[in-house]
């Protein structure tokens, strides 16, 4: 997604330079939300407000409406089509797979170190095994991490 | 109201997922299966619509999960739940935001929620595989150990991640062939 963003937004319209897209890319990926969408509502509100930030964000999801509302609606309704059940039974070896690959590469960025290792065990242990609700995990993660940090900067001192 | 409660689960989706990808998958998941708005085996369809489209597939996932719930204004409610919170909150930061990057804070607890995610993800990737590649019923019922497996969609999975991994094929295309050998074979 990136390198089209930087193609569009620096080289073709200059509504940000190549600098302050990367900038903005970063940041998007550190704050809650969809990274392209975080990004381009940035670019949007850099450049022309709280009107800018919607009109970018609604113009990041106008395809994706278009596109998915059309398909979900055609799957949704030959849901129970023996041919379209065979298929969708065909795909689901395909979507684990998939995600799988996601994993690998997110995994590439998340695993750097041995505690990293088993910080992602511990999130797989928590949800698979003692099925302990997401956001439970997600914010006690970010409530430990953010103790952790703030001791260790004290200690340092 | 339906729509509401769509708005506002998607915003709270949006508000808790960090770390990009597929980072929304673990609470939407769990969302949608425990409201009662989707069984599993319809989540593996949304995946796939959702990665062989173009767009983001978070908000491909939004759209898709809305529109099955309660129609074309569920998947729009959906969708702008899941966005809601990215625009006040970079609206928010866009104000200091050099001061943001650098924060040790922000950074450190990037590193430390990354790999916990992650293994989320790869949780719910278990599940779906359960689900999909194994068949602990049949061997619950017979007894035979062999008979745990799913061998056609586990094939069809082994040969996705390498296309897809090493190869580089595009989604689209392993979506459609996995379909195809659906029909015939399944």
């Amino acid at each position: 997604m990136l390198p089209m963003i930087q193609r569009e937004i620096t080289e073709k319209y200059g509504w940000a330079t190549e600098e302050e897209v990367l900038d903005y890319y970063a940041i998007g990926q550190t704050t809650p939300g969809i990274i392209a969408i975080n990004t381009a509502t940035f670019i949007g509100y850099k450049r022309a407000g709280i009107a800018g930030a919607v009109s970018a964000t609604l113009g990041m999801v106008g395809p994706s409406l278009l596109i998915i509302t059309a398909l979900s609606t055609l799957i949704i309704a030959y849901r129970d089509n023996v041919y379209v059940t065979k298929a969708l039974k065909g795909i689901q070896g395909a979507v684990v797979a998939l995600v799988a690959v996601s994993i690998v590469k997110m995994g590439k960025k998340a695993f750097t170190s041995v505690l990293t290792y088993i910080l992602g065990l511990i999130g797989f242990a928590l949800l698979f095994i003692l099925k302990v609700p997401t956001y439970a995990i997600v914010l006690g993660t970010i409530a430990l991490s953010l103790i952790y940090i703030f001791i260790s900067k004290r200690r340092s001192r | 109201m339906i729509f509401l409660q769509l708005f506002i689960n998607f915003f709270f989706i949006g508000l808790i997922s960090i770390g990009g990808g597929l980072s929304t998958i673990p609470l939407m998941t769990e969302i949608l299966t425990s409201k009662g708005w989707m069984v599993q085996t319809e989540i593996m369809d949304m995946i796939a619509v959702s990665e062989m489209t173009p767009g983001p597939i978070g908000i491909n996932m939004a759209t898709y999960a809305g529109n099955k719930t309660a129609g074309v204004l569920g998947g729009i409610s959906a969708t702008m739940g899941l966005v809601a919170p990215s625009i006040i909150i970079i609206v928010i930061v866009a104000h200091f935001y050099t001061k943001y990057r650098k924060n040790e804070y922000v950074n450190g607890t990037m590193k430390i929620i990354r790999p916990v995610v992650t293994g989320m993800i790869a949780a719910v990737c278990a599940e779906l595989a359960v689900i999909s590649l194994f068949n602990v019923e049949l061997f619950r019922a017979t007894g035979y150990f062999w008979q745990i497996f799913n061998p056609i969609p586990i094939l069809i999975g082994i040969l996705v991640f390498i296309a897809n991994y090493k190869f580089k094929v595009h989604p689209i295309i392993l979506i459609v062939s996995s379909a195809v050998i659906g029909i015939i074979l399944l």
